[in-house]
């Protein structure tokens, strides 16, 4: 069972293969303390398992066990080198696995297709004893290693954020996913064992072909999980933020119509009160016009724009800014009073945060136009914008730190700009900002 | 070029600092501009030609009042550009009713009114006529751009459609294409160059030019709209 057979070999620089091939998927990982030393201690436990690990049989069955179980191992020893919840870990280790498998078809078919061998496959999970495979064989097996390492690290091992939540609902299809890299061990071990019985070297070269297609297929759906699961992440925040601003209106309309009866109230008193006094006219209307909070409120023919504007300007009255709008809000009747009110809210509210900064008075400039052309409704906000944005995807960039929960704003508004089939256009010219929307009108 | 405009306002200080921003405008971005006040609206109604370019006009003012006057200066002129200057705001937020612009809450800062100058700028701009040259059926012509409303092409016979009839040549789409202000013509389908200044309405896949309705391919859809965006963004 100790034999120094090729297998007995290949065992641990199997295990080398995939820890290396792991360090790779868990680098954004969050690290236990001393994690050094610890991975150190993990590292060197694997290979000491792995030198220590019997073999069973040489057959593709017991071969297929073999290496499950040393892929087993190094998931624990990651588990202690990584605080994430284990099926993080497990994302990664997959993912490794496939990789590990897809560079040992590639360094396969290399050496089975051009001969390298003799014609012969590699029989490193072969019985008899172990011998230095040859010069040109171990650099052709280090070349097609590292390049299928690095191009796969550039493609899939980028797109594992940091803080990312690698557990992927779907859990059908990760099954799916781990089921497909097994069977392709248990094949590759089989089609392996077979081919040291019949030398057929076109054989082995096409089913090594069709493996490695297999290894990559599965690493582009397993990628493509994780991709879906953040997409869905980031529209339930959108759909969470704007069901805040649907209660956020309600509550404003509510105390606005509660604060004007009462105000009107008080002006009836007031009028009375002045003319028992014999106040002159003037002065009574004077009095009026300091009860009349909500009365300079704007009237644009829609009743939530007025209250989102009148909200608004409140605000930026008090943040020393200036707003300015000439609205048509009857051509607005289309959208739904939730959608306007999120649409506006944003909009003003980012030309707000961009004002933030500035401190001369007179730079702190928010504009709005919204009027009908022909069969068109044109929205237009601008505001004075200091800094030099990015813009991805037609978007500005966010421009605080925390991108991950930042930037929604901007996402609602163009949600709902095209659930109206309409145009979302940004630019930024001589430090002015312009967000222009347009929606085709029946 | 110089630019004329006319200021309405009843308050002499208003009018003199606007007078005196305009010549800091000037100074900084350059350009020539040639103010005239008018004390109430009536003096200015009534000799009026359309000759201006842009008007600042306060709203209120005495007898008749700056909204008022408005509207009757958009029965003579649909096109000058107005621009409201008020601490009325409430009042300008109907603005649209003219097709003001923008407007500027008194007291007057240099910031607000450069910004908004200058966006009036940019759309006078946009909207200066050109004129083309054409060898068409009928001999050489010279149409005026703002005049065609789209251009059909079938292989290299091209039908120029403007609101005067419609005009026969040949060539390539592209030579043509490469002819026309590209910020207001834009393609629709392979077969269709549309003058956005005529565009009226799109409905599913269809666009309204003129009192025509065209096709719109399936890619070209997100462009052309984004292309009205712009264009009523600027130039309207």
């Amino acid at each position: 069972m100790y034999e120094p057979s090729k297998l007995f070999v290949y065992k641990s620089l199997f295990m080398v293969e995939i820890f290396a091939a792991e360090l790779m998927f868990t680098f954004r990982l969050k690290r236990r303390p001393n994690y050094p030393l610890r991975l150190c201690a993990a590292f060197l436990s694997c290979i000491a398992f792995s030198v220590a690990m019997p073999i069973i049989g040489y057959n593709a069955r017991d071969a297929s066990i073999l290496f499950v179980i040393l892929f087993l191992v190094s998931v624990l020893a990651l588990s202690f080198c990584y605080r994430d919840p284990w099926l993080h870990i497990f994302f990664c280790a997959v993912a490794a696995y496939t990789v590990q498998h897809l560079a040992f078809e590639l360094y396969n078919f290399i050496v089975v297709s051009t001969g390298l061998n003799a014609g012969l496959p590699i029989d490193i999970y072969g019985e008899d004893a172990a011998h230095f495979s040859g010069l040109l064989l171990t650099l052709v097996y280090v070349d097609a290693y590292l390049i299928v390492y690095w191009l796969m690290a550039l493609i899939f091992a980028r797109r594992i954020r940091q803080n990312e939540d690698l557990r992927i609902h779907n859990l059908s299809m990760f099954a799916l996913v781990v089921l497909v890299v097994l069977v392709d061990v248990v094949l590759n071990a089989m089609v392996t064992y077979y081919s040291y019985q019949i030398n057929n070297s076109f054989y082995v070269s096409i089913a090594s072909v069709s493996n490695g297609i297999c290894c990559l297929l599965s690493l582009y759906v397993q990628f493509s999980l994780l991709n879906q699961r953040q997409l869905e992440v980031e529209l339930n925040t959108v759909n969470s933020l704007y069901e805040q601003e649907k209660k956020q209106y309600t509550l404003f309309k509510e105390n606005m119509d509660y604060i004007n009866v009462k105000c009107h109230d008080l002006r009836h008193q007031i009028r009375k009160i002045g003319q028992r006094s014999s106040l002159d006219e003037a002065s009574i209307q004077e009095l009026e016009g300091v009860i009349s909070i909500y009365d300079s409120a704007v009237k644009t023919g829609n009743e939530t724009i007025d209250i989102i504007l009148t909200e608004k300007s409140l605000l930026c009255s008090k943040d020393h800014i200036k707003l300015t709008c000439v609205v048509d809000g009857a051509k607005l009747s289309f959208m739904k009073a939730s959608d306007i009110y999120s649409l506006f809210g944003n909009a003003i509210e980012n030309a707000m945060e961009a004002l933030s900064s500035v401190e001369d008075e007179e730079k702190r400039v928010i504009g709005i136009i919204v009027k009908s052309s022909g069969a068109f409704l044109s929205i237009h906000f601008y505001n004075h914008c200091p800094q030099a944005l990015q813009i991805a995807d037609g978007l500005p960039l966010t421009t605080k730190h925390d991108t991950q929960s930042h930037g929604f704003g901007m996402k609602s508004i163009q949600m709902i700009t095209m659930r109206y089939g309409g145009d979302l256009s940004v630019s930024v010219e001589n430090d002015v900002f312009s967000l222009r929307l347009l929606f085709p009108l029946e | 070029m110089t630019l004329r405009i006319a200021i309405v306002e009843d308050d002499r200080q208003a009018a003199e600092l606007l007078c005196k921003f305009l010549r800091r405008f000037s100074d900084e971005y350059g350009g020539e501009y040639k103010a005239v006040i008018f004390s109430d609206a009536v003096s200015f109604l009534s000799e009026y030609r359309p000759n201006f370019d842009i008007v600042f006009m306060d709203i209120e003012l005495p007898g008749m009042d700056g909204m008022e006057a408005a509207r009757r200066l958009r029965l003579m002129d649909e096109s000058v550009a107005l621009i409201f200057v008020t601490n009325m705001a409430n009042f300008a937020v109907k603005g649209y009713e003219v097709d003001a612009l923008d407007f500027i809450v008194k007291p007057v800062i240099y910031y607000s009114f450069s910004l908004k100058l200058l966006r009036c700028l940019k759309r006078l701009e946009c909207r200066e006529e050109r004129e083309l040259v054409l060898s068409t059926s009928n001999g050489l012509i010279r149409l005026k751009c703002s005049d065609i409303t789209y251009v059909e092409v079938m292989k290299h016979d091209i039908t120029i459609h403007t609101v005067n009839g419609e005009y026969r040549s040949y060539g390539s789409l592209k030579k043509l294409e490469s002819m026309l202000p590209a910020n207001s013509f834009v393609r629709c389908n392979n077969c269709f160059v549309v003058n956005l200044r005529h565009v009226r309405q799109i409905k599913d896949f269809e666009v309204l030019v003129g009192s025509t309705w065209l096709s719109v391919s399936q890619a070209k859809k997100s462009s052309l709209l984004r292309a009205v965006n712009e264009y009523i963004g600027s130039v309207k």
